[in-house]
């Protein structure tokens, strides 16, 4: 009988115009029975604004490891790291080099 | 057997790294979080019934409310926690429905508080207060454990345990501030429960491999005697405070240590109770089967609703 049942990862939002993050997992028969538990369990101090539950099945992920994804810390073009020229260069123009002012 | 994992495990967990669900971990490690971690779900379990007796009887709507509340967050905090045991358990084959069979058989562990009766209201008070207050202490350390799905649901249940202790606290406070009466009840439910509150966080630790492996691996990262005298520290002197006798002629604080010394609690007591010899034992348990017998057909139209006529 518990064989039958899927594992669902729930999911919670806290705030309107937040990310869901992740709240904990539950066993159910359906995604239907998966929602009714997750107010259960989940909710009973108005945690959330709304949640999700996701088969554990549906869910992917990249081989990981002890660093973060992602290219090469050298690679700093992709951050911010790696424009740290332009406060100086913009002191040619009378900048105060104040970077955040980009 | 050496092809470097179990190295490379160690190392990460030396950097203070966390361990997931999925990633390779030594079957000693996953064997010991599970043992701790099936014991506090069938703690949850276990714990939720001394209170329950009490729902029908509380005295008035407010506080029987409180009791169903904290009753219906106990078996949350069971569910949540044996899903997280599940996933460890599973390449032992170890199902829940397994779980919960060895828990009713009286082939698994609980917490010894929970083996005992609590005949008062005074106890509901002591319970919440004191037995949630030291499992607040564990749990409040276990945040801290290597083994992270188990932290991330501690967070919530934490949270949770300290409005328990609130709600006990504040029966407690009534009862101190009320009758004669009322102050002879909260005395006696103290002198039940104060033995087998110093039993809860276990005997000192021995210094064997098993556990140096424990505390190296981070799976537990204080002592049952720091963790008790943590307890004692905080509420040896509330309890004090309120006027009330701690049952314990040799309890005194060392003023250069901070510790408590406490007499001998008598740790015979302590493995008759988590042997299944507690004087409630044995009754809770049969209330498990009961319930679970019972309550089986609910279970089995929630796994199978299609079939529910
Ligand atoms: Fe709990
Ligand atoms: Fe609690």
């Amino acid at each position: 009988m518990a064989d039958d049942l899927t594992v669902f990862e729930v999911f919670g939002r806290e705030r309107k115009g937040e990310p869901h993050r992740h709240a904990g997992s539950l066993r159910a028969a359906d995604a239907q029975m998966a929602v009714v538990l997750a107010q259960e369990l989940f909710c009973r101090r108005k945690e959330y604004v709304q949640i999700w539950v996701v088969p554990r099945t549906a869910i992917h992920w990249a081989p990981d490891g002890d660093a973060p994804l992602g290219p090469e810390p050298q690679r700093v073009y992709r951050i911010g790291e790696g424009y740290r020229g332009t406060v100086e260069k913009w002191k040619r123009f009378g900048g105060d080099g104040d970077a955040s002012r980009g | 057997m050496s092809d470097g994992r179990l190295e490379a495990f160690e190392a990460r967990i030396a950097r203070g790294d966390l361990v997931e669900a999925d990633d390779w971990m030594p079957e000693e490690y996953r064997r010991q979080c599970f043992r701790l971690i099936v014991t506090h779900a069938n703690s949850e379990l276990m714990g939720a019934l001394p209170e329950r007796e009490w729902i029908p009887r509380a005295p008035g709507l407010k506080r029987k409310l409180s009791v169903l509340s904290k009753v219906q967050d106990e078996i949350g905090h069971a569910q949540m926690i044996y899903r997280v045991a599940e996933d460890l358990a599973r390449p032992f084959g170890i199902s829940r429905e397994q779980m919960l069979d060895d828990l009713i058989e009286g082939k698994a562990k609980f917490h010894n508080v929970f083996s005992y009766p609590a005949p008062t209201w005074a106890d509901v008070g002591v319970i919440a207060w004191l037995v949630d207050g030291a499992a607040l202490e564990t749990q409040g350390a276990l945040l801290r454990t290597s083994y992270a799905p188990y932290a991330r649901i501690l967070r919530r249940i934490c949270a949770e345990e300290a409005i328990h202790l609130k709600h006990g606290e504040d029966i407690v406070l009534t009862l101190a501030s009320g009758t004669r009466a009322q102050r002879a009840m909260l005395q006696d439910a103290i002198q039940r429960w104060w033995q087998p509150l110093l039993h809860f966080f276990g005997p000192p630790d021995e210094l064997s491999p098993n556990s140096e492996r424990t505390f190296r691996w981070r799976i537990r990262t204080r002592t049952n005697e720091q963790l008790r005298q943590s307890f004692l520290r905080k509420y040896a002197p509330k309890v004090l405070s309120l006027g009330m006798e701690i049952p314990d002629p040799e309890l005194r604080l060392d003023p250069e240590t901070g510790d408590w010394h406490y007499g001998d609690p008598d740790w015979n007591e302590f493995w008759r109770v988590v042997k299944g010899g507690g004087a409630r034992t044995e009754a809770r348990l049969e209330l498990r089967r009961m319930t679970r017998e019972q309550q089986g057909w609910v279970l089995a139209a929630m796994a199978d609703p299609t079939s529910a006529a």
